[in-house]
């Protein structure tokens, strides 16, 4: 019987298709960062605020996993600016603090912690199932005086979507993240800004201040 | 050319399978109902507690698009409303469990269980990626073309799920004054019955101002047995 033995090229190529099968594909997609500021402006609350951003808020990500690939989405730049344009939005006062140790300075009246707890998406699998392509963030906000002592908690779910997808991915990544972002923030304005806990909090130490 | 009976349809069965194809599953949103319709609450100081254990199959399908139970996910849902003026209140997913049986007066215990980081009654998200993925085929898989579009559906079904499940979950919220919050609380049964048809719903919640905990035990009627 004649053996016919695969040339090294053709072993090749089955071991990078193995590997492919084995290991999946791990892709992460560029997105526009977007800055979002279009609040319906309330007055500011008067506090000294830092806005902690530590590197797990900076560098948060979305990831989605179909059969062995993984689609990655970066969401910690979009999430960072627009934490920073929040805060100046709300309050007074803001100090950004990156380092992960944040200490807490002098004349600060709180802290303000947003952390990313949970990121989901659908997108379509193939062309043949159709459905729009949606995000959903759910980010924690929480405010502390500076002994630590807890002000103000929420948790915000927010949903980014594209119903009518066009021929262009970046098109559609770009609306997928804008509308995400005005969602996330909208709402977290509208939770900070009318929180009586935080204007309580805040009147408080005005009071307090002015005595000092 | 002609085509035989049979392989028209295979062909109609093909067509419908890629039809099928065309679309994910759509889940409702949770219509939230006036306080007084659920049949489990409770009311402390000026914080009033319900909740809708989803304890059938018929129930959790329409509303999850699957049926959790057979999972071993028991989903709850709840909803605080604080009637006071000035209290507020802070609800966590984090501070409730899910007991058998009624609850002895002494919580002791149960207080330095939910303290633990290490064991939590309440389901992480992470946990349902294996459940939702395994959702049951559907008995059409004899032809190989469709089985593709089948597997797509799958898959695209089951990330519509657990996206559903994400945006349904009760996280740590503050309740103010003449507001209220709600969500759903996901636990893992355990893999085994238990003989108990009663179970109990532990809630503790954080009075912001005094930094005390009001305490809600929920009973209700369930009986649970196994996967």
């Amino acid at each position: 019987m004649l053996k016919q033995r695969a040339s090294p090229l053709a072993w090749m190529t089955a071991c990078a298709t193995a590997c492919v099968f084995i290991a999946g594909c791990t892709r992460t997609l560029e997105v526009p960062t977007v800055s979002f500021a279009d609040y319906r402006q309330k007055e500011k609350i008067r506090l000294h605020v830092e806005l902690h951003l530590p590197d797990s808020f900076r560098n948060a990500t979305s990831e989605r996993t179909s059969g062995l690939d993984k689609v990655i989405i970066p969401l910690g730049d979009n999430l960072s600016v627009n934490a920073e344009l929040l805060a100046s939005a709300v309050f007074t006062d803001v100090a950004i603090v990156k380092d992960a140790a944040g200490s807490v300075r002098e004349r600060v009246d709180a802290v303000l912690i947003p952390r990313m707890i949970s990121s989901q998406r659908v997108a379509p699998i193939t062309g043949y199932v159709r459905q729009p392509w949606r995000i959903a963030v759910i980010l924690e906000w929480v405010l502390k005086d500076p002994g630590s002592n807890l002000i103000w908690v929420d948790t915000i779910t927010a949903e980014g979507k594209v119903s009518e997808l066009s021929s262009s991915g970046e098109e559609n990544r770009k609306n997928l993240i804008e509308t995400l972002i005005q969602d996330l923030f909208r709402k977290s304005y509208e939770a900070i800004s009318s929180s009586p806990e935080i204007r309580n909090f805040a009147a408080e130490r005005t009071t307090k201040n002015n005595k000092d | 050319m002609r085509l035989s009976f049979s392989r028209k349809l295979k062909w109609i069965v093909v067509l419908a399978l890629l039809v099928h194809g065309c679309s994910a599953i759509q889940l409702p949103e949770y219509t939230i109902q006036p306080f007084d319709n659920y049949e489990s609450k409770e009311i402390k100081e000026d914080l009033a507690i319900a909740i809708q254990p989803f304890t059938s199959r018929e129930d959790v399908e329409k509303q999850f698009g699957t049926n959790l139970l057979s999972g071993g996910i028991l989903p709850v849902f709840l909803i605080a409303e604080n009637r006071s003026s000035g209290s507020s209140y802070v609800l966590s997913k984090d501070r409730v469990a899910l007991l058998p049986g009624l609850i002895p007066s002494d919580r002791t215990w149960i207080r330095e269980r939910l303290k633990s980081d290490n064991i939590s009654d309440v389901l992480t998200l992470g946990a349902f990626a294996s459940l939702a993925g395994g959702i049951a085929a559907p008995g059409v898989n004899v032809l190989s073309l469709p089985l593709v579009f089948v597997s797509n559906k799958m898959e695209a079904d089951a990330n519509a799920i657990k996206y559903n499940l994400a945006i349904k979950e009760l996280h740590t919220r503050t309740v103010s004054a003449g507001r209220s919050v709600s969500g759903f609380a996901y636990f893992k049964m355990p893999e085994k019955g238990i003989s108990t048809a009663t179970w109990t719903l532990h809630i503790e919640v954080l009075d912001l101002q005094s930094k005390r905990f009001l305490t809600f035990d929920m009973p209700f009627k369930f009986q649970w047995d196994g996967q």
